[in-house]
């Protein structure tokens, strides 16, 4: 059995307490007046396929007796304010799936979709400009510390948001106490924040970038212009090492950049994604709620997009001393 | 005007009516009575205004009748007369024109009460009539009486010579303004007060169109308003930060406070700087006759009250002091834990405020006043430690401490240039700040190690404020009463001041000092303004205004042009109807990265980038007196607010100071909704029954491109109050508070076919706050047991008794999941509220000593 310190003991106590004097239960989620909705979730990349899922969602307060199917639906999809060819297919228990030709930057995309018992939903965004040209500037000191700026000219006359996603590959190689290598293996995977083997060092002066796990867990980095000084934006990062799988250190590196431009409403969507992970008062109505971006008229999910463009895998060499 | 003449009325006239009397020995030093005076010019459009010309018309000068030489005297020097030689009151409205001359000089010693009040009255428009001991004058073409008016006796000092008496309009039919309520402090001493101690910010809670926020906590959020957008002022000085201990005690100190003027609507070109409400409380001068005070000891606090004469009818002093004694409890407590250990630590917490106010009279018309505030929450943990053997010794003391409070101090010149022309000017300087600091030290003894070492760190908050203020009172024509003014602030924003030292010595010394200021910000604000209370016709009164101010700040200037009107039309003697219209800005900025009003917050001022918020109301409503003292008044109103601020990005209990600009979101407000009230009352019991019908709105695009209902949208509010007095020795107090509930943002939809076992639903937010937390309510009750002690001071025990029926409403709430096990499956899956709240019955009580 653990022996608490007295300061445990005095902090178990304050809190058991709190808890004792204080009561939980349940309450009446009803009053909240909560009614299906249309869920409507598309991320249009330019000079891609579009693809818009749609759901009728069930309040968490019915969710046994779910009735999820989309009666009677019908749907328009306009580019510039013209109508526009779609195709649609059935997914899940009722969901829908319409997908579409492919758009160009600039592009005004609007959507609206509505089902018998349901209010009709829209939404719009524009799809983005490209990257503007850039330079990357990465150095690597020999404590392994790397450092990558991205420098490009920001149109000042509009808000532009931004987003850069970074792999690396290389060896891993692993030493014993006498330095002779034990193992090597090769790696190739995203530069995270945290995780079993890289770590981005944010500069804690730095506003931006935010950080957000894209599916497959990358991390994505995004900002937007707002925040930049002088057009250049910079990421430091370096690697750490894992107690757990004892990874050893990295060597012949190379690194492969995804740089992003978004639509305001993806930005807002990625920060609201943002604020739900890192926000330690959410989920108990003590912060803003600034985790809960919808541009869904009436319904709920996301309708934006995004360019990307890829660089080649190019060599990370240590800086000279 | 913030004149303090207007406080207190100092009528001369030996014949006071004296309820009770038997009850009270001559011999004591402090007698209650209640009186009905003579001479209450009471003006119903402008009480203040009426009260000072009563100071000046001849009142004050040793109780005789000033009666001119080579004319007849005025009609209220007869009047004096006549009160001094019958002994009768006389009430009426001040529309009357009093100071004409009487037609004929009368002689009380050959005539009858009648005869003189026929001969004063004859020919001058004036009827009068005899109620057993009061004289009522009324206008001859007009049925109508004066207008119900309350008349509260302070404090008598000599009976036979003078008494002080404030007379106070505080039924809504008889001021301009919507939404105003004026709470004297008298309503502070009747029975109930949260932890027996009576509070400011408790009683304001309570009223329609204020929304509490979280349970205990000092939150008021008045009409859609954010809670940071109250201006709160302590004799005319603002305040950055009200409440001690989390929101459970404000930090006015009701012993000291005389009223406290609260409005929501139609406020007056006078206030400015926040957008939703005004609470303008005003303290007590110290009594210039005599010396007394009280003392009072509570469940979690004592207070010290004393005033009286530095030089007799010339310089008075008040002082009142809080202090709470938690504290004087946790230290033994922690002492016992820690006995027999080596281990010693302490939890401490305790507030403290005073106030204290000077005032010199040079003349009636000339006075100069100090006043002062200083008030300090601080929480402190210590813990020492030490190891002692043979080959190794060490030893610890660390300590951790929060203060946080604020310091408030004005210096008031009121000079009266003429009868209708005076001005109040003040100096001032408020400043809020907080500290968090730690320190450790230790040694450590051993074959490898031989060091002391020090270590502190700590982290210094300020908001600080100087400002000038000049407010100028003009009456040109009986129908006009000017204000204007100027008010002239500097803000000194210094968010963030770190200081850290680390020191060893023996084992080599390292010292390293480092002070950094983040963030500091300074503005300067402006202002001008000037309003009207016009009495233009018999049934219809308006408070006109316009209030012009600049904000300078980070190179950049604001300009505000701020309309205010307020109307009252009178529908018969017993109606009427009011409308108004007001605009606010609002430069400082509460900076907050959660709801939970800590310490940590900090206030900024606009920038370039941020500019001042505003707020554009329309309000208007009825006010009814029915007969039988049955009172009801039904107010509306709509408020729109801009630039509204909400915190966004790294979460914690400290926001970033050094981005906090980034931080910010900027939105928009509005709220609209009914307010109403119904009481009655009679000399022993009054009930009271408000209701609010409101919402309130926010639309935040970086959070939610649409209009989404705020946290504290709570659609109806329901406060029912009943106090009652039986006998002279004990009252009580019932107070039911209901509310619907507050909202939080949950994820309320799933995409999900209902299939037990295939996965998690896929869970969406929806619209910001969109579930609603259980009902709030909640009863109160109160009892105050009054004696006269043996030396002839009156003692009061009070029981208070909050939350009476254990109602434990929700401080956190979140989702949860219901399932049904099986052997095989999970079954009948569903998503519940959950809540937690820890506030039980709590009874308390308090007793209290006036000396």
């Amino acid at each position: 059995m653990k022996r608490y310190t007295k300061t445990e003991k005095i902090l178990l106590i304050i809190f058991a307490t709190v808890c004792l004097t204080g009561c939980r239960y349940t309450f009446d989620l009803e009053d909240s007046d909560l009614k299906p909705m249309i869920a409507l979730r598309s991320c249009i990349c330019a000079d891609s396929t579009a693809v818009i899922e749609v759901h009728k969602t069930v309040p968490v307060t019915e969710i046994s007796k779910a009735d999820t199917a989309l009666v009677n639906p019908a749907y328009s999809l306009r580019c510039n304010g013209k109508e526009v060819d779609a195709t649609c297919e059935m997914i899940g228990e009722g969901g829908m799936r319409i997908s579409s030709q492919a758009f160009r930057s600039g592009d005004r995309i609007e959507v609206t979709f509505s089902a018998d018992g349901m209010e009709t939903v829209s939404a719009g965004t524009v799809i983005p400009d490209e990257f503007p040209e850039y330079t990357l500037d990465i150095h690597r000191n020999s404590q392994g510390y790397t450092s990558m700026k991205i420098r490009y000219k920001d149109n000042p006359d509009r808000a532009d948001y931004y987003a850069v996603r970074i792999w690396w590959k290389g060896r891993r190689v692993i030493y014993d106490n006498n330095g002779e290598m034990v193992n090597e293996f090769p790696m190739e995977t995203s530069v995270k924040t945290y995780g079993n083997y890289d770590a981005i060092q944010i500069d804690p002066d730095a506003y931006s970038p935010q950080i957000v796990s894209a599916p497959g867990g990358d991390h994505i980095y995004f900002w937007s212009d707002e925040d930049e000084a002088d057009n250049e934006y910079e990421v430091k990062f370096s690697y750490s090492y894992s107690y757990d799988v004892e990874a050893g250190t990295p060597e012949d590196i190379e690194l492969k950049c995804w740089f992003y431009t978004l639509s305001e409403e993806l930005y807002k969507t990625m920060f609201a994604d943002y604020d739900s992970s890192y926000n330690v008062f959410a989920g108990v109505g003590f912060s803003s709620p600034s985790f809960t971006y919808s541009n869904i008229r009436n319904g709920l999910g996301y309708f934006c997009g995004y360019r990307m463009s890829e660089t080649e895998w190019f060599p990370l060499e240590e800086e000279d001393e | 005007m913030h004149s303090t003449f207007s406080r207190g009325l100092r009528l001369i006239g030996g014949n006071t009516t004296k309820v009770g009397e038997k009850n009270y020995d001559m011999k004591t030093l402090l007698r209650t009575v209640l009186t009905l005076a003579l001479l209450i010019p009471l003006q119903v459009a402008s009480f203040a205004w009426n009260a000072q010309t009563g100071f000046r018309n001849g009142m004050s000068s040793g109780g005789k009748a000033v009666v001119g030489n080579d004319q007849n005297p005025t009609l209220k020097e007869q009047m004096m007369v006549i009160h001094e030689h019958f002994g009768v009151n006389f009430i009426y409205d001040s529309s009357l024109g009093l100071d004409i001359q009487a037609p004929q000089r009368i002689n009380p010693s050959r005539q009858t009460l009648e005869e003189c009040l026929t001969a004063v009255f004859e020919g001058t428009g004036i009827e009068w009539e005899i109620m057993k001991k009061y004289v009522v004058l009324t206008h001859k073409d007009k049925k109508r009486k004066p207008r119900d008016y309350t008349i509260f006796v302070e404090e008598q000092h000599d009976t036979l010579n003078e008494s002080i008496i404030t007379a106070h309009t505080t039924k809504e039919l008889n001021t301009t303004q919507t939404g105003f309520q004026k709470i004297d402090r008298i309503a502070f001493e009747r029975g109930f007060a949260t932890f027996s101690s009576p509070d400011v910010i408790k009683t304001l809670q309570q009223m329609p169109g204020v929304a509490t926020g979280t349970e205990l906590l000092s939150g008021m959020y008045v009409r859609g308003g954010d809670g940071s957008d109250n201006l709160y002022l302590l004799d005319g000085v603002p305040m950055y930060q009200v409440s001690h201990l989390a929101g459970l005690f404000s930090s006015f100190n009701t012993d000291v406070v005389e009223s406290v003027d609260f409005y929501k609507s139609g406020f007056p070109a006078r206030y400015g700087g926040r957008l939703s409400s005004v609470v303008d409380v005003r303290t007590r001068e110290g009594d210039f006759k005599d010396y007394h005070g009280l003392f009072s000891i509570g469940l979690l606090d004592g207070r010290l009250q004393f005033e009286g004469p530095i030089w007799k009818d010339r310089t008075s002093f008040n002082i009142g002091l809080r202090r709470s004694w938690i504290d004087v409890l946790s230290e033994p407590v922690c002492l016992l834990i820690g006995a027999g250990e080596n281990l010693d630590f302490r939890v401490k917490y305790a507030f403290w405020d005073l106030n204290a106010n000077v005032t010199h009279k040079f003349s009636t018309n000339n006075k100069l006043s100090l006043n002062i505030y200083g008030g300090r929450d601080a929480a402190k943990y210590s813990q020492s430690n030490y190891w002692d053997y043979p080959d190794y010794y060490s030893s610890y003391e660390m300590d951790y401490g929060l203060e946080w409070g604020n310091f408030v101090t004005s210096l008031d010149w009121d000079y009266r240039f003429a009868d209708n022309h005076e001005t109040a000017v003040k100096a001032y300087f408020s400043r809020y700040g907080s500290l968090f600091g730690s320190s450790d030290k230790g040694q450590d003894r051993n074959d490898y190690r031989n060091e002391d070492y020090t270590r502190f760190s700590a982290n210094r908050s300020r908001t600080s404020d100087v400002g000038l203020l000049a407010d100028f009172s003009f009456r040109p024509h009986e129908k006009h009463h000017l204000r204007y003014g100027a008010h002239l602030q500097y803000h000194f924003y210094n968010p963030e001041c770190i200081s850290e030292n680390h020191e060893t010595v023996n084992g080599g010394t390292v010292d390293d000092k480092n002070v950094v200021h983040s963030a500091p910000r300074h503005s300067f604000e402006p202002a001008v303004y000037i309003e009207d209370e016009m009495s233009l016709t018999d049934w219809f009164t308006a408070n006109v205004g316009l209030r012009y101010t600049a904000v300078l700040t980070d190179g950049k200037a604001y300009h505000s042009v701020q309309p205010r009107a307020a109307l009252r039309f009178d529908c018969g003697d017993y109606t009427a109807l009011k409308v108004s219209y007001s605009e606010m800005m609002q430069n400082n900025h509460l900076i907050s990265s959660n709801y939970l009003q800590l310490p940590t917050s900090f206030w900024m001022p606009s920038t370039g980038k941020i500019a001042p918020s505003h707020s554009r109301q329309v309000s208007g409503g009825v006010y009814v007196n029915f007969p039988h003292n049955i009172k009801f008044n039904a107010e509306g109103w709509f408020k729109t607010m801009d630039n509204l601020l909400e915190f966004r990005g790294k979460w914690g209990l400290y926001p970033p100071i050094h981005l906090w600009e980034k931080s910010m979101v900027v939105g928009k407000g509005r709220s609209w909704g009914l307010e109403s009230e119904l009481s009655w009352s009679d000399a022993n019991t009054s009930i009271t029954a408000c209701y609010t019908l409101s919402w309130s709105q926010r639309l935040f695009e970086d959070f939610y491109p649409f209009w989404y209902r705020d946290r504290n949208d709570n659609r109806h509010k329901v406060t029912l109050t009943a106090t009652r007095r039986f006998g002279k020795k004990f009252e009580m107090y019932a107070s039911w508070n209901w509310h619907s509930g507050c909202r939080m943002t949950g994820e309320s939809q799933a995409i999900w076919d209902g299939t037990i076992g295939e996965g998690w639903p896929d869970t969406f937010y929806g619209e910001p706050n969109n579930l609603k937390l259980p009902d709030y309510h909640r009863l109160d009750v109160g009892f105050n047991f009054r004696k006269t002690t043996k030396r002839g001071n009156e003692s009061i025990w009070n029981l208070s008794i909050y939350n009476a029926y254990c109602r434990i409403n929700p401080i956190v709430a979140y989702l949860g999941e219901d399932y049904n096990f099986t052997e095989e499956n999970i079954t009948g899956f569903n998503f519940i509220g959950e809540a937690f709240g820890i506030i039980p019955i709590i009874p308390s009580f308090s007793y209290t000593l006036k000396f």
